[in-house]
C-alpha cells in the first residue's frame, strides 16, 4: 500500500520591466547571443548591483495579490555555485528574509494549497551544447525572476497542475509577468515524496525545468509510476534531482551541472537590506483595487 | 575552554573543491599548515558572545527601471580567453 | 622635483597659467624613468597615454581651472580606467582590459587631475608589504632593502619619492595607511560609502574604501572634495556632509579637542622607536591645545581576526567570477569546465589569495564555519559599541598606524600571522567604517619613518583633516624625503 503524496512547486516566472534585475541591460530586442550585456551581466570587476525599482514594486504587487504578508525587512543574499552560465560565481537571490511570506490559494474543488515565500531572484544565463564544446550566452544572466514556492500540500499530481494553473492566472490577473501567456518565461521545479511506512531515509525527489501545467502534470504521473513500480519491486526510492524528457515520456537523473556542494548562502554585501516604503505599497493597493474584479474569485466567494 | 579544530586532508580539499582550487604539491601542504595556524590563532571569536546592534541605518536605493544601451558584443566578448558563434566557449557539458 | 611640488601648489601654478599639466606630467615621467627602475612602482607605465591626458586637461578650460588641475596621479592597479589593464596583481586578471571607468578616477580627472599611471599592489590587497604581487615587490624609497607596506605599497612609495604627488587607491583593513606611514608619507581612508567604489576591484566589499595617499593633508581633503558623495553606480555610496577643504583654514590650533588614547591601541605589541615617536607626536597634539584623554576599547582584542574572518568570507565570494570563461587567463584541463576552472585558480591565484579563499569557504561553509562567522560578526558589533561609547567624550582617537617601521623584504612573506600584526592597528576603524588617516611623525635612529594615525567618528574627515592640517603646519615630519 502506498504512503499519501505530497507535491511542493517552486515556481519562477519572469516580471515585465524593461531592464534586469541589477543591471540596465534591455530585457528585449536583444535577440543575437551576448548582445544585452552591461558590465555586470558580465560580472567584470568593479561593476556593482543597482537594483531595479520596478521590479520590487511588480513583486510588491503579486505578493499582494496572492494574499502573502509583506516582510518589513528583505535582503539579498548570494548562493554560490561554479557554473559557466553563473557569470558572478553566485546567484543573487533571497532566501532567508525573503519579500514576502505566506499565503495560501485556492483552488479545483476546495483545495488550498499554502505558499511559503514569494521572492526577488536573478536569471542565469544560457548553455547551448554543441559536439565538441559548451557555448555560453549571458542574455538571460540578470533576468528579473519573480519566485513563489508553495508548502508540500499538494496530493497528487492532476492537483499539482490544477494549483499552478490558478496560482498564473493570479499573477496574468495581477500583470506582473512579462508575457500574458508565460512563453518561455515560467520554470517549474516539483519536489515529491510519498515515502513508504516507516521509511528511515528522505526520500523526497525533485524534479526540474517544468515549463507548463500540463508538463508537469506527464511528469509527476511519470515520476509517481516509475515510483510505484520500484516499490512494488522492494527497492527504497533514492532523494535525487531528476528532469523529464517529454518525448521519451519518462523521467532520469540530471546529467549537466550537479547541485552546488554547499550554496554558502552569504548576505550580499554591496546591497543593503530592502524596505518597501508606503508609497510603493499605497501604489500596488491602488493598483489592484483598480481592477475590475475576477468572476472566479466571485464564485469562490459567493 | 575551546576545543581546538582540526582541518584534515579530506576537509581541506572540500574547502578547496568549495573555492574551486586545485591543490597539490608543496603547496597544499604549506596553505594546510597556515590554515591550520591562523584557525589555531582565531579560536577566541568563536566564544565572542553577541551584543544587540542597532539596525544599519542604510537601506537599499532603486534605481529606474530605464534600459541602457547594451555592450556591443565585440566589446562584451572583447576579454574572452575562447569564443565562438558570438558566445563564451568552455569544455563541453552533457544536455541535462 | 622640488619639495613645492606636492598636489596644491602644482594645481595652483596650472590654474595660474605659469605652468602646462604637459610640463608637470613631463618632471613626473623624468623622475620615474630615473628612479623606478630600482623601486617598481609603476606596472608599465604608458608614456604616451599619460602624456594625451596632460594635454587633454591644457587644452580643457574647465579641468584646467579644476581643484587638481595638472596635477599627475596614479591608481592603485585595483582601480579601472577604461581600456587600460587591471590586473589587481594577478595573474588570473592577465590581459584584461576593463571596458569602463572607476567614478573615483573619473572624477578626479574632471576636477583636473591627469591619470599617469597603475601601481604595483598586494595580490588583490591580500598583503602588508606589496611582496605578494605577481610583479614582485616595490621597494620602499627609505631603505630599498625593506618593504614599502601594503596593500598600496606601490602609490605610497610613489609619492614617497615624488614620482607623483598622488595616488588613489584602496584601504581594506590599511591598505593606505600602512604604508603611508611606513614610506613617511600621508594616507586617508574615508568613512566607509562617502567614496564610490565602482570600477574598484571588489574583494572584502562592506570594508573597501577608496582613498589617496599625499604629501599632505590638505592635498588629501581637496581631492575628497572632488570625488566623495552619492554615485548611483554604487548602492552603498553615501551622502557627503559637504566639503572639507574650505574647513581648514578656521583652525589654528587644537584648543578644544579631546584626543583620546585607546591603551589597548598605543602600548602593547609597539616597537620602541614606533612608541616613542607616536608619544612625541601626541605630546606635540598636545602642546598645541588638545587635551588628552585616556580611553579603552575592550573588544579591540578580537578586531584583527574578526576582521580577517569577515574579509576573507567575502573574498571568497568576490572572487569566485575568476572563472577562466569570460575575462583573464585561462589555463586549460581535461573534462568538464570546472576542471577548468579548478586549474585556472589554482595556478592564477598566489599562495596569499588562495589562504584566504580557504578560510573564506571555511567560514561560509555549512559544514564548518558558522560559529566562527557569527562570533566575528559579534565581535564586529562589540568593536562599534565600544567606539561608540569612547566617541562620547573623545573628538578623535590617536594610536600609531603601525606597530613596526618598514621591515626587509622577504623577512615575513612566509608567515602569515606575522604579517597580519601590521594591520593591528589599522583594522579597528576599517571593521569600524570609520575615517582615518596616516600622519609622518618622525623616524626611527636607522631613519625609517614612523606615522601617526587619528581616527574620527563616521562623517567626521572635516575635522580629521583640519586636525591634521594643524600639525603638518606645525612640524616637517611630512617633508622629510628620502635620501637620493
Amino acid at each position: 500500500m502506498n504512503a499519501p503524496t505530497s507535491i511542493g512547486l517552486t515556481v519562477h516566472v519572469q516580471l515585465a520591466t524593461r531592464s534586469k534585475l541589477f543591471s540596465p541591460a534591455p530585457t528585449t530586442d536583444c535577440v543575437a547571443a551576448n548582445s544585452g550585456l552591461c558590465a555586470f551581466d558580465l560580472g567584470l570587476p568593479g561593476a556593482l548591483p543597482r537594483l531595479n525599482g520596478h521590479a520590487v514594486a511588480l513583486a510588491v504587487r503579486a505578493a499582494l495579490a496572492l494574499g502573502c504578508e509583506l516582510q518589513p525587512q528583505s535582503r539579498f543574499v548570494r548562493r554560490h555555485d561554479s557554473r559557466p552560465d553563473l557569470p558572478k560565481g553566485y546567484l543573487l537571490t533571497q532566501h532567508g528574509e525573503p519579500l514576502a511570506r505566506g499565503g495560501s490559494i485556492p483552488f479545483g474543488d476546495g483545495h488550498r494549497c499554502r505558499l511559503q515565500r514569494l521572492y526577488l531572484e536573478e536569471d542565469r544565463g544560457t548553455l547551448h551544447t554543441t559536439p565538441t564544446a559548451t557555448l555560453v550566452d549571458l542574455n538571460r544572466a540578470g533576468m528579473p525572476l519573480l519566485g513563489i514556492v508553495s508548502e508540500p500540500d499538494l496530493p497528487g499530481p492532476a492537483q499539482a497542475s490544477a494549483f499552478l494553473r490558478e496560482l498564473l492566472i493570479n499573477l496574468r490577473a495581477a500583470a506582473v509577468s512579462a508575457a500574458g501567456d508565460f512563453a518561455g518565461g515560467l520554470r517549474c521545479a516539483a519536489t515529491i515524496s510519498s515515502p513508504a511506512p516507516g521509511a528511515a531515509a528522505d526520500q523526497t525527489v525533485q524534479l526540474l525545468h517544468l515549463s507548463s501545467p500540463a508538463m508537469l502534470q506527464q511528469a509527476l504521473e511519470h515520476e509517481q509510476s516509475r515510483q510505484h513500480a520500484l516499490r512494488a519491486a522492494g527497492v527504497e526510492v533514492a532523494a535525487e534531482t531528476r528532469v523529464y524528457d517529454s518525448i521519451a515520456g519518462e523521467t532520469r537523473p540530471r546529467r549537466d551541472c550537479p547541485a552546488p556542494a554547499d550554496p554558502r548562502y552569504l548576505p550580499d554585501p554591496e546591497l543593503p537590506p530592502l524596505r518597501i516604503d508606503d508609497h510603493m505599497l499605497a501604489a500596488a493597493r491602488e493598483w489592484l483595487a483598480s481592477q475590475p474584479p475576477r468572476r472566479g474569485a466571485d464564485e469562490r466567494e459567493g | 575552554m575551546i576545543d581546538p579544530v582540526a582541518i584534515d586532508r579530506k576537509s581541506l580539499l572540500h574547502l578547496a573543491e568549495l573555492v574551486q582550487l586545485r591543490l597539490g604539491g608543496e603547496r597544499e601542504n604549506v596553505l594546510h599548515r597556515r590554515l591550520q595556524d591562523i584557525l589555531d590563532a582565531f579560536a577566541s571569536l568563536r566564544t565572542v558572545p553577541p551584543i544587540p546592534d542597532p539596525a544599519p541605518a542604510n537601506t537599499l536605493a532603486l534605481r529606474d527601471d530605464c534600459p541602457e544601451p547594451p555592450m556591443a558584443v565585440a566589446a562584451a566578448l572583447a576579454n574572452a580567453p575562447r569564443q565562438s558563434s558570438h558566445c563564451f566557449e568552455v569544455p563541453r557539458i552533457p544536455p541535462p | 622635483m622640488s619639495q613645492a611640488d606636492d598636489a596644491l601648489t602644482i594645481a595652483a601654478s596650472v590654474r595660474a597659467g605659469t605652468e602646462l599639466a604637459a610640463a608637470v606630467l613631463a618632471r613626473s615621467l623624468q623622475r620615474i624613468r630615473s628612479l623606478d627602475r630600482s623601486l617598481r612602482c609603476f606596472l608599465d607605465l604608458d608614456e604616451g597615454s599619460a602624456r594625451a591626458r596632460a594635454e587633454a586637461v591644457d587644452r580643457d578650460p574647465d579641468r584646467r581651472g579644476g581643484p587638481l588641475a595638472g596635477v599627475p596621479v596614479a591608481w592603485q592597479d585595483n582601480l579601472a580606467v577604461a581600456t587600460e589593464r587591471l590586473s589587481a596583481a594577478s595573474r588570473v586578471l592577465e590581459g584584461y582590459r576593463s571596458p569602463f571607468s572607476a567614478t573615483v578616477l573619473t572624477r578626479t580627472a574632471a576636477a583636473g587631475g591627469v591619470l599617469l599611471g597603475r601601481t604595483n599592489m598586494d595580490e588583490f590587497g591580500m598583503g602588508s608589504s606589496t611582496e605578494t604581487s605577481a610583479h614582485g615587490p616595490t621597494h620602499n624609497p627609505f631603505a630599498h632593502d625593506r618593504v614599502p607596506g601594503g596593500g598600496n605599497g606601490g602609490g605610497a612609495a610613489a609619492v614617497a619619492a615624488d614620482l607623483c604627488p598622488l595616488a588613489v587607491g584602496c584601504d581594506t583593513g590599511g591598505s593606505l595607511r600602512q604604508p603611508a606611514a611606513l614610506c613617511g608619507v600621508t594616507g586617508l581612508k574615508p568613512t566607509y560609502g562617502r567614496v564610490s567604489r565602482h570600477g574598484l576591484v571588489a574583494v572584502a566589499s562592506s570594508l573597501d574604501c577608496v582613498g589617496a595617499i599625499a604629501r599632505r593633508a590638505a592635498d588629501l581633503a581637496t581631492w575628497l572634495d572632488a570625488v566623495a558623495g552619492v554615485d548611483p553606480a554604487d548602492p552603498t555610496s553615501r551622502p557627503s556632509p559637504g566639503p572639507v577643504a574650505p574647513t581648514l583654514p578656521q583652525r589654528h590650533d587644537l584648543r578644544g579637542l579631546r584626543l583620546g588614547l585607546p591603551w589597548q591601541l598605543n602600548g602593547p605589541g609597539l616597537d620602541d622607536e614606533v612608541a616613542a615617536g607616536t608619544q612625541r607626536a601626541i605630546d606635540h597634539l598636545r602642546d598645541l591645545g588638545a587635551t588628552l584623554r585616556g580611553a579603552s576599547l575592550p573588544s579591540v582584542v578580537h578586531a584583527l581576526p574578526a576582521c580577517y574572518l569577515l574579509a576573507a568570507a567575502e573574498a571568497a565570494s568576490n572572487l569566485a567570477r575568476y572563472d577562466g570563461v569570460r575575462f583573464g587567463r585561462r589555463r586549460e584541463a581535461l573534462g568538464r569546465p570546472d576542471a577548468m576552472t579548478s586549474e585556472t585558480r589554482g595556478q592564477g591565484f598566489g599562495d596569499a589569495v588562495q589562504l584566504r579563499l580557504l578560510l573564506g569557504a571555511f567560514a561560509t561553509a555549512t559544514s564548518s564555519g558558522d560559529d566562527w562567522y557569527r562570533g566575528a560578526e559579534n565581535a564586529h558589533h562589540s568593536l562599534r559599541a565600544d567606539l561608540r561609547r569612547t566617541f562620547a567624550d573623545c573628538d578623535l582617537l590617536a594610536c600609531p598606524a603601525s606597530p613596526i617601521p618598514a621591515f626587509p623584504l622577504g623577512s615575513r612573506r612566509d608567515d602569515p600571522l606575522a604579517m597580519f600584526v601590521c594591520d593591528a592597528l589599522t583594522v579597528p576603524a576599517s571593521l569600524a567604517g570609520l575615517p582615518a588617516i596616516s600622519l609622518p611623525c618622525g623616524a626611527t635612529a636607522g631613519g625609517l619613518p614612523i606615522g601617526l594615525q587619528l581616527i574620527a567618528p563616521a562623517d567626521r574627515e572635516d575635522l580629521l583633516l583640519q586636525v591634521a592640517h594643524v600639525f603638518q603646519q606645525h612640524s616637517d615630519h611630512h617633508l622629510q624625503r628620502p635620501l637620493p
